[in-house]
């Protein structure tokens, strides 16, 4: 009796591959993502950022100004040591003690509010800020 | 029943070293479960299945991460299940359980670095889950029709 209500499950399920149901859902999800999206909500902060916020673990390690000229930093994480670069104003992820190296995939970021996270290491290069790049040029 | 589950055992270690697919193909072998063996059973796998890629991994980080995802994804899969008759089908169930799963690996991340910011990725998370979890969806249609072609043969040898 269970099996039968579950193979009735199973079938119906496996008949049809894509349902207006289906549809509906995905575009709930886009439609999500889209909202979540919005400047009003996602970020807060806009604008190229001032100076970037170094935590490992959550907790602050470092303060460093956003310049136009290259520097490069490290700073000891859970796995070993993440390598980070700041350029143009702008900051990136040169190697990190991680595996999948998405933080040094992510390149180069700018907007206050924006980040770097190396999970694995538990570092985070966070944005903070108003106007680096902004006020010098003007 | 012993030989679906086998089925799905043997199907799980092919599946796991695979770093790049892991957001949506380890969520194959809990929607396989889910439809074929019942709720319990795909809480089951999932929690052995997260546990053992945990162990082979190495990390407690990808352990919590994996634990997390695993587990939203099957509470959400469970609930559209227990629908019927379900306006959904399996495409339908395994974007669900991808967005979820994608959603609750940010949200423990997020637990993990203390950094409330991470949220900037969710609608990236969410946009990448709609095709992941479509492509797993036909994958495990495709896998289920065998399966059951495969299963009703044999109980008609035994009956």
């Amino acid at each position: 009796m269970k099996e039968a209500a579950r193979n009735k499950r199973r079938d119906r399920l496996l008949r049809r591959a894509f349902t207006a149901a289906d549809g509906l859902l995905a575009l709930g999800v886009v439609a999500l993502a889209v909202v979540l999206d919005h400047p009003a909500l996602g970020h807060q902060q806009s604008g190229r950022a001032s100076e970037v916020v170094v935590e490992v673990n959550g907790e602050e390690t470092m303060r460093l100004t956003l310049s136009e000229e290259a520097h490069d930093y490290e700073v000891e994480g859970y796995e070993g040591t993440s390598y980070f670069q700041i350029e143009g104003y702008e900051v990136r992820m040169v190697d990190s003690a991680c595996r999948d190296k998405i933080c040094v995939h992510q390149g180069f970021v700018s907007d206050s509010g924006n980040a770097v996270v190396c999970l694995p290491n538990r570092v985070v290069l966070r944005l903070e800020g108003q106007g680096g790049l902004d006020t010098v040029q003007r | 029943m012993g030989l679906v589950l086998q089925l799905v055992e043997s199907s799980l270690p092919p599946l796991l070293p695979i770093p790049g697919a892991r957001l949506g193909l380890a969520n194959l072998a809990t929607v396989i479960a889910l439809f074929f063996l019942g709720p319990a059973e795909a809480l089951e796998v999932t929690l052995m299945r997260v546990l053992l890629g945990g162990l082979l991994r190495g990390s407690l980080v990808g352990l919590a991460l994996g634990m997390s995802g695993g587990l939203a994804a099957w509470a959400v899969m469970t609930a559209l299940y227990m629908l019927y008759p379900s306006p959904f089908s399996i495409t339908g169930l395994s974007i669900a359980g991808a967005a979820a799963h994608n959603a609750a690996q940010l949200g423990m991340a997020i637990l993990l670095v203390d950094f409330t910011g991470l949220w900037h990725y969710l609608p990236y998370l969410l946009l990448v889950a709609v095709p992941t979890g479509f492509f797993i969806g036909v994958t495990a249609r495709r896998l289920g029709q065998a399966l059951v072609r495969y299963t009703d043969e044999g109980y008609a040898e035994i009956g």
